[in-house]
C-alpha cells in the first residue's frame, strides 16, 4: 500500500510540471512600407493567465514581506518557467531580408518599454538608444524562408529580473542586461539619478536648477548619477513577468507567429489558458503595472 | 524410406499437442509498447513509445479480467509554432480477455473502458483539445497471440490495441505491445 501511494505521488509529481501553451492572438506582419518610406513595425502583447491570488498565498507573501523589509510580488521568479517559441516567414518570395524580435515586458508593478525610457543626459548629442530586454539579434532570412526560434526560460527569467532591477533598483538597462543576473540571490538598490530625473525635467525646479547646471557640465559626477541606497532586495521578492511585450521589426515584409509555454510550479496558472480572459474573468487577475519612465521621452 | 515410414506414423500417433500446463490465478503483465495516432489527429501526434501494466485474475482458463496503466509519449507535429514540443498520454481503465489456447500459443481478444489524461494543451491548436480539459474517457479492444513458456507461469504475447478517445474529438491510437505476463497461481 505504501509503495501504490509513492506510485501515486510520483505520478503527480510528473504531471505538476507538465507545460501550458498560450498562442498569440494573431500572427504579426511587419516589414512592409508604411507610405513613409519606413519600414512597418509590429508590437503585441500577451497578459499571463494568472489565477487570483488566494487568502493563504496573501497571507504567506505578507508574512514573507514582514520578514524580508521589501516588497514581495505575487508572481515570483521561479514560481514559472515561460518559454516563447516563434516562427518567422519572410513574406518577400524574390528578397532576402533581416528580421529582429525584441522581448520585452511587465511584471505586476512596472512596464518595460524601451521607448519610455531615455537615459540621454540632458544636453548631451550622443543619444543613448534603450535596448530591449532580450533578443534585437539579427536574423538573417533568404527569400521565401521560414525560421523557428525561441527565448528560452533562462532567458525570460534573466529578462524578468532585469526589469525588476531596471525599474526596483534604478539601474541603467545596459548595466541590468549586459549582466548576466539569472543566478542572483541579490540586487542592490540605487538611487535615481539626479541628471536623467530631476535634471530632465521640463522646466527644472528652481530649487535644483544649480545642480543641474553642475551636473550638465560633469555628467561623469558620482552625485549626479545613481548611488547604492544600501538597501538590498533579495532573490525571495524578485518579480517575474506576468506579461510578453513581443516588438517585431524585419527589414522586408515578414510575419511572426508565437507560442508562449509557462511551466507553473505553483499552480497559479489558469488551466483554461487564453481562453480564461473570457470564460473564466473571475478566474484571473487584472494586474494593472504602471509604464516605467525615465529622463525626458518624446 | 524406413525412416520417414516411422516419422509419419510418430505424427500420426501424436496427434494434437495439448495445452500447455499454465497456472490460473492473480497475474501481472508489463509491456513496452509503439503507439500510433490514426487518421486525421496522426497529422499533428508523431508514433512513439509507450509502457503499459496490467493486472488481473483468470475467471476461468479462458477468461480473465483485469486494471491497467499505460503511458505513451508523442511528438506533438502540429503547425509551428511551438516545434519539438512531446505530450503524454496517460490511461488507465479495466478490461476483459478471453482467450482460445492452441497448444503453447493461445488467442486473444480482449476489450474494455477507462480514462486518459493528456499531459499539456499542446493539441488545443488545432481543436484536438479543449481549453481546460486534459480528460477523456477511453474505449478499447484488440487481440493478439501469448506463447506459454515452459515454466507454467510465465507467458509472453503480443498484442495490438485500438483506443478510442471520445473526448479528444475522437483521436484513435493503435498500439503495438509486446508483453511479459506471470501468474501467482497454481491452479
Amino acid at each position: 500500500m505504501r509503495h501504490a501511494m509513492y506510485g501515486l505521488v510520483l505520478v503527480f509529481a510528473a504531471c505538476a510540471n507538465d507545460p501550458i501553451y498560450l498562442n498569440g492572438t494573431a500572427s504579426m506582419e511587419a516589414g512592409q512600407d508604411d507610405g513613409t518610406g519606413m519600414s512597418v513595425v509590429a508590437k503585441q502583447s500577451l497578459m499571463l493567465p494568472i489565477k487570483p491570488e488566494t487568502k493563504t498565498d496573501a497571507a504567506a507573501r505578507a508574512k514573507l514581506a514582514a520578514q524580508l523589509g521589501v516588497m514581495v510580488p505575487y508572481v515570483k521568479v521561479g514560481d514559472i518557467d515561460v518559454e516563447i517559441e516563434y516562427t518567422i516567414t519572410n513574406l518577400d518570395t524574390m528578397n532576402p531580408g533581416t528580421a529582429f524580435i525584441d522581448l520585452n515586458g511587465a511584471n505586476e508593478y512596472y512596464i518595460y518599454d524601451p521607448s519610455m525610457l531615455n537615459y540621454t543626459p540632458p544636453g548631451s548629442d550622443d543619444p543613448v538608444v534603450t535596448p530591449p530586454l532580450a533578443g534585437n539579434i539579427p536574423i538573417d532570412m533568404e527569400a521565401g524562408a521560414v525560421y523557428s526560434g525561441v527565448f528560452r526560460e533562462d532567458q525570460y527569467e534573466t529578462a524578468s529580473i532585469d526589469l525588476d532591477e531596471v525599474t526596483q533598483g534604478n539601474y541603467n538597462p545596459y548595466t541590468a542586461i549586459l549582466n548576466i543576473s539569472k543566478n542572483e540571490a541579490s540586487f542592490g538598490v540605487m538611487s535615481p539619478s539626479i541628471l536623467l530625473t530631476t535634471c530632465a525635467m521640463n522646466p527644472v525646479p528652481a530649487a535644483d536648477q544649480a545642480t543641474c547646471t553642475n551636473c550638465e557640465a560633469n555628467p561623469d559626477d558620482p552625485s549626479c548619477g545613481s548611488q547604492p541606497t544600501g538597501m538590498s532586495i533579495p532573490r525571495a521578492a524578485f518579480a517575474e513577468m506576468i506579461r510578453v511585450d513581443l516588438v517585431f521589426h524585419p527589414n522586408t515584409h515578414m510575419t511572426l507567429s508565437y507560442n508562449v509555454r509557462v511551466r507553473d510550479h505553483r499552480g497559479i496558472v489558469n488551466d483554461l489558458g487564453m481562453e480564461a480572459f473570457a470564460q473564466d474573468p473571475t478566474g484571473v487577475t487584472m494586474f494593472m503595472p504602471v509604464e516605467y519612465a525615465m529622463g525626458a521621452t518624446n | 524410406m524406413i525412416r520417414l515410414g516411422i516419422g509419419v506414423a510418430c505424427i500420426l500417433a501424436c496427434g494434437v499437442a495439448d495445452a500447455r500446463p499454465a497456472s490460473t490465478g492473480f497475474f501481472a503483465e508489463g509491456g513496452l509498447a509503439v503507439d500510433d495516432v490514426l487518421e486525421g489527429a496522426g497529422k499533428y501526434a508523431a508514433t512513439g513509445p509507450g509502457l503499459a501494466i496490467r493486472v488481473g485474475r483468470d475467471l476461468f482458463s479462458w477468461l480473465s479480467i483485469g486494471g491497467y496503466v499505460a503511458a505513451s509519449t508523442h511528438e506533438a507535429t502540429v503547425p509551428p509554432p511551438p516545434t519539438g514540443q512531446y505530450f503524454q498520454l496517460y490511461r488507465a481503465g479495466g478490461d476483459g480477455r478471453i482467450n482460445i489456447p492452441i497448444g503453447p500459443m493461445s488467442i486473444f481478444a480482449e476489450g474494455g473502458f477507462g480514462a486518459t489524461m493528456i499531459s499539456s494543451n499542446v493539441l488545443q491548436q488545432v481543436m484536438l483539445t479543449k481549453a481546460g480539459s486534459s480528460f477523456s474517457a477511453t474505449i478499447h479492444g484488440g487481440g493478439g497471440l501469448e506463447y506459454q513458456l515452459e515454466n507454467r507461469h510465465y507467458g509472453v504475447g503480443l498484442a495490438a490495441d485500438g483506443y478510442v478517445e471520445p473526448e479528444f474529438k475522437n483521436m484513435k491510437v493503435l498500439e503495438g505491445r509486446l508483453y511479459l505476463r506471470y501468474t501467482y497461481g497454481g491452479g
